[in-house]
């Protein structure tokens, strides 16, 4: 033993606990040097190479091994693994011989120069042991070090050390190797003039003493997707006032990225600003940009009001750096032969980032990820290195990549911890998984789902019982039997939270065997499942719930069509086809019940690519179908969910997880309401069913597409479904639905939420048991919030891809004229609406190069003239469509207008006129 | 065991103390013992291990609280006061480990639902405090009247780096040594109450320094009654 530690510490309990502490050298760790005598086989896991490949150094051409320091490992770790000789990095972390290289910590030193001396130590007798070793092949241990002291010491001591940069660059074979070294400021600052941009960052340690005494704020920073000059700060806590900071020009922004937590300063009310509504983008490639920049930021300040000034801050300092790997584009130097080139992020909010790369015109025209290194004081970027190369521009595969990638959507394929936990294959039901079980395989079950789906979590059945009532069963897919709480396989999925459905992919949110074969309720096997099963009259009223889990075997899986055509043919009258009869009445009678009470049938525009079953590329674009059977079964799913909602809510009332929809604040309406008001059309928006009514009322004879329009414009101004914690919060109502409860239970292949509600149904039935996390209300929290993040993100993701394989789309296409309607109508734009395609896009009526036409912009009605045109929301125009590749980063579908046709503004309906430098600049955005 | 002990030589007849001259670091040092010195305390003890004194004060069998009453035995209680200061972690686990061998030695069924309180005041600490505050609980105790299976002492032994086995240590050779060892015992069947060690030692060593407090302790045990009967036999 080395040394013992004796103290005591008082327990939180009151009590004392003796605490002894003993350290104790190793005597059985091998210099992992396999085939090593004297270290015989006390060395397990990797080893070393027993005669280094030749990385082919110039500065040490002999054979050898490395010994990293530990920064260096830290800095390097990326492209550690990329080298071959690094093998040393596992023994070096433990070092070896330690009863040897043991090095304590001497008066005087700090534990810095301990660890150095420690690493030299351990240097050096690696080098005399594998002297001992073999005395013929030369072989040598390399000192790898960054810090100059060390390096100096290491060297004086007689061991060959190296700086990385130095070692790296000496490898002959692999040029390219030096592009992936993260950079260190130091170097930077050799090579950069001296001149300083911004201010320090306080230390940590004076940013807390701010934060508490009031002097500095704590708050998220984001930056301004439209403007780099710009950025906000959410202030943690629940300060009313002053929760949201303004930060405006490179000095108060202070080197911030987007998401980074940061102290900010309030400046004193005369410096105030209001948000400037700009766009600006940065597009300056020189460093001596600055006093231009300082212009540009002048330019925001234009005349405001006195109202419209909100608090402004500046960035004293930086609490915790949120940095990520970034992808994006290189955009190369226009020096010739320079190596230092700017990184454009996909993301607008993150700032360019500089690189270092001999590879440029590689990389050209390739989506690359970039990390950020440091931003030093006197740099307008951030420093960073290539990180890794995914791909062409435009490829398939790289633009789903990148859009997975910059959506935070893990992806990745299931580890082997995850898979681990998954059930045997060939899987059967034993005698255990019936208990508490009820055998429902006698039932006439059969699932409704969309064609070509493979993860059935629903089926249904309908039958007439002996006392003439109904008796209808909805069974989900019993996946929480599969994922048990706490393991790798439950985590995983809980960090996934939902799967995420693309054009042509699907990121499963549980391993294939159970989406797609165990869970899913195939038809003709045995399947478990989880149902509810209600007893209801004919008038569709429940007489009695039951809740149960069952074993079912699913008597056919049918598509909406087929299930339509079952109901529809009068020669049809087997036990499937009256089962679905059943069912269709009731929720016809269920969703009048529903709609009565207040229940809003919003519409979106949902577009659906025909694929091209070779190629995958898109063939055709179509609006979704509604069919009577798709809301047959939306019916029954809402039902379930409802009384599931109840039933645990009853049961746990501080901690069942719910989903609820806030009532949008009535300012949201407004643009709603002066819509239809231009129509002759009255809107109503007390209450959600106030609403529905008028929405139901609001029809025009001459324009039918006037009212899916206005419920297009109505589901723009809803707010955002949100899963929470019965325990956090006491406002159920879900507005949508018009619903007092409601949770998701429905779904738990695809949705996490639904694993929870599984499982807090089956304790509160008595068919599981239950565990510590389940009844902690901020456990169910915390997973709460991840789960609406991994929606929000799930749904950004899908639609960047509906944007790509539109963009796909009309590349193949060409350029196309189509009918379209004014959603919206802003200062400078009109936001059109393509009902064909269900693809929204803006059509922008000014350009900073060009004369600006006359634009009179109306709030109140509100509509905008240009020249002598005068535009409304609803009217029909024409667009002309087509693909703008000007940019190659964001590749945008532009709209320029061909009808109504004004002098200067529309092109010509029959010129072909390709040029994108047009007079009018259209952009698109989808599917919002 | 060899050592010769000196505890017994010498007992001061008014006040009822002994003493030992330090042998060669094995014997104990000398020893001193009053009782009943304090008049509000129902028994009170004041004892000395060379420089190192305790005074004890046992208040009990009397009235407990609600919230600590047992229903079936009395509530023993040790509060252990630091010379200067208040008492801070080393003072709560010492108490423990007295609380735990008083436990084990008083009759607390004869008197449930009462409490029996013993106050421990370091008068000053020169090596082996615990044992000290030990023996003067025990002597308090005894003064106070409370019903016990056995009488207890305290032992405490220091090894060396060399090895050698110091009884009684002074608070300098605790510091010097590689390893202090206390512990109690019984005096009817010389068993252990409680140990407790700090340091390096090995498992032979631990015994012999077992063997050498329980030879140790039929001295202490020894001084316990000539003290006691200096005492009664005056009166």
């Amino acid at each position: 033993m080395l040394k013992s530690k004796t103290f005591l510490k008082k327990t939180r309990a009151g009590g004392v606990m003796k605490i002894v502490r003993e350290h104790y050298l190793r005597d059985d760790i091998g210099c992992g040097a396999s085939g090593c005598a004297a270290c015989g086989g006390a060395h397990e896991g990797p080893a070393l190479e027993p005669q280094p490949q030749d990385p082919a150094s110039s500065l040490c051409p002999q054979p050898h091994y490395l010994l990293p320091d530990t920064n260096v490992l830290l800095h390097q770790i990326v492209s550690a693994w990329r080298l071959g000789t690094w093998a040393s990095v596992a023994s070096s972390l433990r070092l070896p011989g330690s009863l040897e290289t043991y090095v304590e910590q001497e008066q005087g030193e700090n534990a810095n120069d301990r660890n150095d001396r420690a690493i030299r130590v351990a240097a050096k007798w690696y080098n005399e042991h594998l002297k001992k070793m073999s005395a013929d092949n030369h072989l040598q241990v390399i000192f790898i070090t960054n810090d100059r002291k060390n390096k100096e010491k290491a060297v004086e001591e007689g061991i060959p050390a190296f700086t990385c940069e130095e070692y790296v660059k000496s490898l002959t074979a692999n040029p390219e190797l030096i592009d992936r070294l993260a950079c260190l400021s130091e170097e930077v600052n050799e090579i950069e003039n001296g001149k300083i941009i911004f201010s320090e960052h306080l230390p940590l340690s004076k940013l807390q003493q701010g934060i508490k005494s009031g002097t500095y704020l704590q708050g998220t920073f984001r930056a301004s997707r439209e403007n780099y000059l710009e950025a906000t700060v959410w202030i943690h806590g629940d300060n009313e006032e002053n929760k949201e900071i303004i930060l405006q020009g490179l000095k108060h922004l202070n080197r911030a990225v987007h998401e980074d937590i940061v102290a900010v300063e309030l400046l004193p009310k005369s410096q105030w600003v209001a948000p400037s509504s700009v766009v600006l983008q940065d597009e300056g490639q020189n460093e001596e940009d600055v006093e231009k920049e300082e212009e540009r930021e002048r330019m925001l300040k234009t005349a405001v009001s006195e109202k419209m000034l909100k608090p402004t801050g500046r960035v004293v300092g930086i609490i915790k750096r949120n940095w990520r790997p970034y992808c994006g584009m290189l955009s190369k130097s226009d020096i010739k032969e320079s190596r230092r080139h700017l990184f454009t992020p996909a993301d607008k909010r993150i700032p360019r980032i500089r690189i270092e790369t001999r590879q440029a015109s590689a990389l050209e025209g390739r989506r690359i990820i970039v990390a950020i290194d440091g931003w030093p004081r006197n740099s307008r970027y951030p420093n960073g290195h290539f990180v890794r190369n995914l791909g062409d521009v435009g490829e398939k595969e790289t633009e789903t990549e990148v859009l997975l990638l910059e959506h935070d959507v893990p992806h990745q394929p299931f580890s082997q911890a995850v898979l681990s936990f998954l059930p045997k294959m060939p899987w059967s039901i034993t005698e255990k998984d019936m208990k508490n079980r009820e055998d429902l395989r006698h039932l006439c079950i059969c699932s409704v789902d969309p064609p070509g789906c493979t993860d059935i979590d629903d089926a249904l059945h309908c039958r007439e019982l002996e006392n003439g009532n109904l008796e209808v069963g909805v069974h989900i897919a019993d996946v929480s039997h599969f994922i048990r709480p706490g393991n790798a396989l439950d985590q995983e999925s809980a960090r996934r939270g939902t799967t995420v459905y693309l054009c042509e992919k699907r990121i499963d949110m549980v391993p294939e065997l159970l989406s797609s074969n165990l869970c899913s309720l195939k038809c003709d096997v045995d399947r478990l499942a989880f149902s509810c099963i209600w007893e209801m009259n004919h008038n569709a009223e429940i007489l009695k719930t039951k809740f149960t889990k069952s074993v079912i075997n699913s008597k056919a899986s049918l598509t909406y069509a087929e299930a339509q055509l079952r109901i529809d043919s009068a020669n049809m009258n087997d036990d499937i086809t009256t089962s679905l009869r059943g069912l269709n009445k009731l929720a016809k009678i269920l969703k009048k019940r529903r709609i009565e009470k207040g229940a809003l049938t919003l519409s979106s525009p949902e577009v659906r690519f025909h694929m091209d079953s070779e190629t995958h590329d898109p063939i055709d674009l179509q609006t979704k179908e509604l069919r009577e059977t798709n809301s047959m079964v939306e019916e029954f799913m809402l039902l379930a969910n409802i009384s599931v909602a109840k039933k645990i809510h009853e049961e746990f009332s501080e901690h069942a997880l719910l989903r609820k929809h806030p009532a949008p604040p009535p300012s949201n309406y407004e643009i709603l309401v002066k819509a239809a008001r231009s129509r002759n059309l009255e809107i109503k928006t007390d209450t959600a069913k106030s609403l529905a009514e008028s929405l139901d009322r609001a029809e025009s004879p001459t324009f039918p597409y006037l009212n899916t329009l206005l419920r297009i414009l109505a589901t723009r101004c809803m707010m955002q479904a949100v899963y929470f914690c019965s325990g956090m919060d006491n406002d159920f109502h879900h507005y949508g639905l018009a619903s007092p409860i409601y949770t998701h239970f429905t779904s738990p292949i695809r949705r996490y939420a639904d694993v929870i509600v599984h499982r807090l149904l089956a304790v509160a039935v008595g068919a599981d048991c239950t565990y510590p996390e389940l009844t902690d209300k901020h456990k169910l929290a915390d997973i709460c919030k991840n789960l609406n993040f991994r929606h929000k993100m799930a749904q950004y993701a899908q639609r960047a891809s509906v944007a790509f394989h539109t963009q796909l789309f009309f590349k193949s296409k060409g350029i196309v004229s189509e009918e379209a309607y004014i959603l919206f109508v802003r200062k400078n734009a009109i936001v059109v609406l393509i009902p064909k395609y269900g693809l929204e896009g803006t059509v922008f009526f000014e350009e900073k190069d060009k004369p600006n036409p006359r634009l009179i912009y109306d709030d109140e009605i509100p509509s905008l003239k240009i020249e002598d045109t005068v535009f409304h929301v609803f009217d029909k125009v024409k667009v002309k469509i087509m693909l703008d590749s000007s940019n190659l980063q964001h590749q945008k579908i532009r709209m320029s207008l061909v009808e109504p046709q004004i002098p200067g503004i529309s092109i010509p309906t029959d010129t072909s006129n390709t040029d994108l430098n047009g007079p009018e600049k259209k952009k698109i955005k989808l599917g919002k | 065991m060899e050592e010769e002990m000196h505890t017994d030589a010498k007992i001061r007849a008014e006040i009822g103390t002994g003493c030992s001259p330090r042998g060669p670091g094995c014997s104990l040092r000398h020893f001193a013992c009053e009782q009943n010195l304090l008049s509000r305390p129902d028994g009170s003890a004041s004892f000395l291990q060379g420089d190192t004194s305790v005074l004890a004060g046992v208040y009990g069998p009397a009235e407990v609280k609600v919230s600590k009453e047992i229903f079936n035995k009395a509530t023993l209680e040790v509060i252990l006061r630091p010379k200067i200061g208040l008492p801070g972690v080393a003072e709560k686990s010492r108490e423990r480990l007295i609380r735990n061998t008083c436990e084990a030695v008083v009759l607390g069924t004869l008197h449930p639902r009462t409490s029996i309180t013993v106050v421990l005041q370091v008068v000053s600490d020169a090596g082996s405090l615990l044992a000290c505050c030990l023996n003067a609980a025990c002597m308090a105790l005894v003064d106070a009247g409370v019903p016990m299976r056995a009488l207890f002492c305290g032992v405490t032994c220091a090894l060396d780096s060399d090895g050698t086995l110091v009884l009684d240590p002074t608070s300098k050779q605790e510091k010097e040594a590689r390893a202090v060892l206390t512990f109690a015992l019984d005096s009817v069947e010389r068993k252990l109450l409680m140990s407790s060690t700090k340091g390096l030692y090995s498992d032979s060593e631990l015994q012999q320094c077992l063997a050498a407090a329980q030879a140790a302790s039929q001295h202490v045990f020894r001084f316990y009654r000539e003290s006691l009967q200096r005492r009664y036999s005056k009166s």
